[in-house]
């Protein structure tokens, strides 16, 4: 049993931790300031989430099962989804707006 | 179980450290609000990881509160990058 | 009200769509290359409530490889359009593809399969 959940854990905890790597990496390549933000939700609509059901997981190894902590760990992943868009949708609109150096490879433009 | 926190602990550095180096090298604002999103979140991953390894409890309060407070910093920077105009 | 059972439904599609998505960026950014090449295309809708708006930019947005960088509202004549920041635009008629795909689960979630195929199948205006 015991194995079995450490493995979940690892999976969950390792696995989000790499979502993250893997935006941080796209970052470190793209080429402009949108898309930057662009590759940003992978690391928020995935890797977050991952690590903290795997942090859920482990509590309830530890402390045992209750509601609360499952309405919590929900409030989490919701949070953690729903306020990224909605951040990256602000932040994208003034990007755009303030007139960040667009990537000169951007075609069709239907914007400009 | 401590293999799994110290290793991602790492993982998450290496991805801060990845996007910091991008804010040496690309200085449009744009880039700087991806970036300091990217660090907030790895900031949320360590502290989870490292409380997970002291078993404290109120990690789930923690990361809901990370998530419902979160947005203020990035609509913020948004603001900041228009220069207030909506 | 939403169905919940829907709900689920496409909350999982867009879940996988994610996973699929960073999947897909990390592979182009892992292997020597790059093959990025940024479009914005203009996405006329067919959702008509402020929810199914809303939810369609933010389901744009949380996917990898996609965000919405700007949402008109109907004016006169022309209905609502997101403008779509797309990371691998080299086909506009591909983007818009998957987008379509999106909007016509996300009708199915919220007016159910029958309205939403009468929805999808006019163009929107």
């Amino acid at each position: 049993m015991s194995i079995v959940l450490t493995l979940v854990i690892g999976v969950l905890c390792i696995g989000g931790a790499l979502f993250v790597l893997t935006s941080a990496w796209a970052m470190l390549r793209a080429r402009d300031g949108l898309s930057r933000i662009n590759v940003l939700s992978g690391a928020t609509g995935m890797g977050v989430p991952w690590m903290v059901t795997g942090v859920y997981v482990h509590h309830v190894w530890v402390h045992g099962f209750d509601v609360v902590d499952l309405i919590k760990l929900f409030v989490a992943i919701a949070g953690f989804i729903i306020m990224s868009s909605v951040a990256s949708n602000a932040l994208g609109r003034a990007a755009y707006r303030s007139g960040a150096q667009l990537d000169p490879a951007t075609d069709p433009n239907d914007l400009a | 179980m401590s293999v799994i926190v110290w290793t991602t602990v790492a993982i998450l550095l290496l991805a801060a450290v990845l996007g910091l180096v991008r804010v040496m090298t690309a200085r449009d604002d744009a880039s700087v609000a991806a970036v300091s999103d990217l660090v907030y979140f790895c900031a949320v991953g360590i502290f989870l990881m490292i409380g997970m390894a002291a078993e404290s409890i109120v990690l789930l309060d923690v990361a809901s509160l990370a998530a419902l407070v979160g947005i203020l910093a990035t609509v913020s920077l948004a603001r900041i990058l228009t220069r207030g105009r909506r | 009200m939403l169905n919940p059972v829907r709900t689920v439904v496409y909350g999982g599609w867009l879940a996988a769509e994610v996973v699929r998505g960073a999947l897909r960026i990390g592979a182009d950014v892992v292997t020597p290359g790059l093959r990025m090449s940024p479009a914005i295309v203009a996405l006329p809708l067919h959702c008509e409530t402020d929810l199914e708006i809303s939810t369609m930019a933010s389901s744009i947005t949380i996917t990898p490889g996609t965000i919405t960088v700007g949402i008109a509202p109907r004016t006169g004549e022309s209905p609502p359009t997101l403008y779509v920041h797309a990371l691998y635009g080299q086909d506009r008629d591909e983007v818009v593809a998957d987008l379509r795909d999106m909007e016509r689960r996300l009708l199915v979630m919220t007016r159910g399969r029958q309205r939403s195929d009468r929805a999808m199948e006019v163009e929107p205006s």
